[in-house]
């Protein structure tokens, strides 16, 4: 115990001009990688966000089939032995919130 | 030099630190992106799942009840395999299910599409509706060819039935030659005259009460027409005197009679407060309503997807085709024939001559009075008698229904040509002539007559007056 306290006591009594430059450089270099990471990271969640904004308009949209484009086309499914093809229209809604797009795709079916 | 200091402590601690804060912030705005893009594949799983359910929807509402689509057995269900082309995304897993509940069957429709990370499922529920029938619908009756609710009294010089006939009265029958497959039952006499090939005999028979149909015939009623509550033209008949043919395109109120000598096209809607008289043609893809009478004259008269409404009498003398609907307060006569494909309703009495085309529902609270080969492909129905005023014809192809709720089905009827379907009489005669060739069921509550032949066997269709034929699915919910 004797032998802890005189350590602290010679700690307490400053640090060199070493310790100080080491140190610096360290932090500075942390600080570097840490800033680089740290935006990297606020971009990922940035795009995140953004990716969630436009997935709720493009989905709002095509849900309401309000200014989805679409193509006539069929859709195939067989059950019971049989094939069945029902027609209808393959619509698509894009929206673009900062850059970062998203395409969502259903079918509107009218009838065999 | 030599010395000890603590700095190099405090700036390792401090990496530390910000290195975990960093990997803190760095983790949570990964977590926060993945769980865009997977809530984005969410909701395209949702929209393919969707797709699937609707297609499958699509399909069914097309298919009668007895469709392969949905497992016969209640509780069991069968996997749907989907093809999905491009652009729809992902993978989809889909089955149908029956269920009965209530004594209703229900099809059970899941599709799960898996985009990404991400997986939906989509459910929805149809119920299998009954056709129209009016309580009667599951009627041993229609299991007979030939059934009288009194008296079965029939000539014929070559009788072959493919079934069984049933009188609750009695039965007597003479035949040069004859054959009944099934039964031939009767409840208080029975007699067949002639050589006996075969038939089963049942006598003394138990009572088979009659179906009850008139619920069905509410069922087709012709709707009721829709008119505006204002019009962009206020006008008197006098005002639309014209050399010319006209073009009446905008929503009109007219007053008085309203005398047309050069043909009409009517694309709008027109109420005309007394009588019109069209001559030189008319074609209506709007609604014409009319309080008095209406006479289509010369020229044609062509309804296409339109209504034409007359609270007194319509006469349409050359009729060109119908498509739309037809509504007379009085009687409605064809005396140069129709070809009718929409729907037409008269209160009173509806008759055709020359020809009759009809592959719509014609139906009348009065008689109805058919000219000499009338090819009837529809519904007919009438409160008082239908007259063939000589041979039926029908396509081949399609199911005929005549219906007289409270008359007589008479006095010619004989077929051209073999004929599917139902003819009706409950309170009334259904009287035979000549030759009938007849897939299907022929009810009164007396059938008689003389038929050379009289040929009968089962209705190739399913049919919707018998209450199950013409099933079909519809959408409830999505669940």
């Amino acid at each position: 115990m004797n032998r802890l306290m005189k350590k602290l006591k010679r700690w307490r009594s400053g640090m060199t001009m070493v310790e100080v430059v080491v140190s610096v450089a360290l932090i500075a270099v942390a600080a570097l990688i840490l800033s680089s990471a740290f935006g990297a990271s606020l971009n990922v969640a940035r795009r995140g966000v953004d990716s969630q904004s436009a997935g709720n308009s493009a989905f709002t949209a095509i849900e309401q089939q309000s200014a989805a484009s679409g193509s006539t086309g069929s859709i195939a499914f067989s059950a019971g032995g049989k094939d069945y093809t029902v027609s209808g229209r393959y619509l698509s809604q894009t929206q673009t919130v900062n850059g970062v797009q998203v395409t969502f795709h259903s079918f509107e079916a009218t009838g065999p | 030099m030599g010395k000890k200091g603590s700095a190099l402590v405090w700036a390792v601690s401090s990496m530390l630190i910000l290195a975990v804060v960093a990997a803190a912030v760095l983790t949570m705005g990964g977590v926060y992106a993945h769980r865009s893009i997977r809530d984005n594949s969410s909701r395209q799983a949702y929209l393919t799942a969707r797709s699937a359910v609707d297609a499958m929807i699509a399909q069914l509402e097309q298919e009668e009840g007895s469709t392969t689509l949905v497992p016969a057995a209640a509780g069991s269900s069968q996997a749907v395999s989907f093809t999905v082309p491009d652009p729809l995304p992902g993978q989809i897993s889909a089955s149908i299910g029956r269920e009965v509940a209530g004594g209703v069957a229900y099809a059970l429709l899941s599709a799960t599409a898996i985009v990404g990370e991400a997986s939906e499922t989509v459910k929805a529920r149809m119920k299998l509706a009954e056709g129209g029938g009016g309580g009667g619908g599951d009627s041993p009756v229609w299991d007979y060819r030939i059934f009288a609710g009194n008296t079965i009294d029939c000539q014929s010089g070559n009788m072959q039935i493919g079934g069984s006939i049933h009188s609750n009265g009695s039965v007597n029958i003479g035949w040069s030659q004859g054959r009944i497959s099934g039964n031939a039952e009767a409840v208080t006499s029975f007699s067949i005259q002639g050589p006996v090939t075969e038939y089963t005999r049942i006598f003394p028979a138990a009572v088979i009460p009659m179906p009850d149909f008139s619920g069905y015939v509410e069922s087709v009623k012709i709707p009721d027409i829709v008119m505006p509550g204002s019009y962009a033209i206020h006008t008197t008949g006098s005002a639309l005197k014209s050399d010319s043919r006209q073009n009446w395109n905008q929503d009109m109120y007219v007053t008085g009679d309203v005398t047309v000598d050069h043909g009409v096209d009517i694309t709008s809607n027109v109420y005309i407060t007394d009588n019109l008289t069209v001559r030189e043609g008319v074609k209506v893809t709007g609604n014409l309503y009319v309080e008095g009478y209406i006479n289509f004259e010369s020229g044609g008269a062509e309804v296409v997807d339109g209504y034409v409404h007359a609270d007194g009498n319509m006469t349409v003398k050359a009729s060109r085709k119908l498509t739309g609907n037809l509504y007379a307060g009085g009687d409605i006569s064809f005396p140069n024939g129709s070809d009718i494909e929409g729907n037409v309703y008269a209160k009173g009495n509806i008759t055709a001559n020359g020809f009759l085309t009809m592959k719509g529902t014609l139906s009348a609270g009065g008689a109805v009075s058919l000219p000499s080969g009338a090819k009837i492909g529809g519904n007919l129905f009438a409160n008082g008698d239908i007259v063939f005023n000589s041979g039926l014809t029908a396509d081949p192809a399609a199911a005929l229904c005549v219906y007289s709720a409270h008359g007589n089905i008479n006095n010619r009827v004989h077929t051209i040509g073999t004929i599917n379907g139902v003819i009706y009489a409950p309170e009334g005669t259904v009287a035979l002539n000549e030759n009938v060739t007849f897939n299907g069921s022929i009810v009164g509550k007396t059938v008689t007559g003389y038929a050379g032949n009289l040929i009968m066997g089962e209705c190739a269709f399913d049919f919707p007056f018998l209450g199950g034929g013409d099933s079909g699915w519809e959408f409830v919910r999505y669940e």
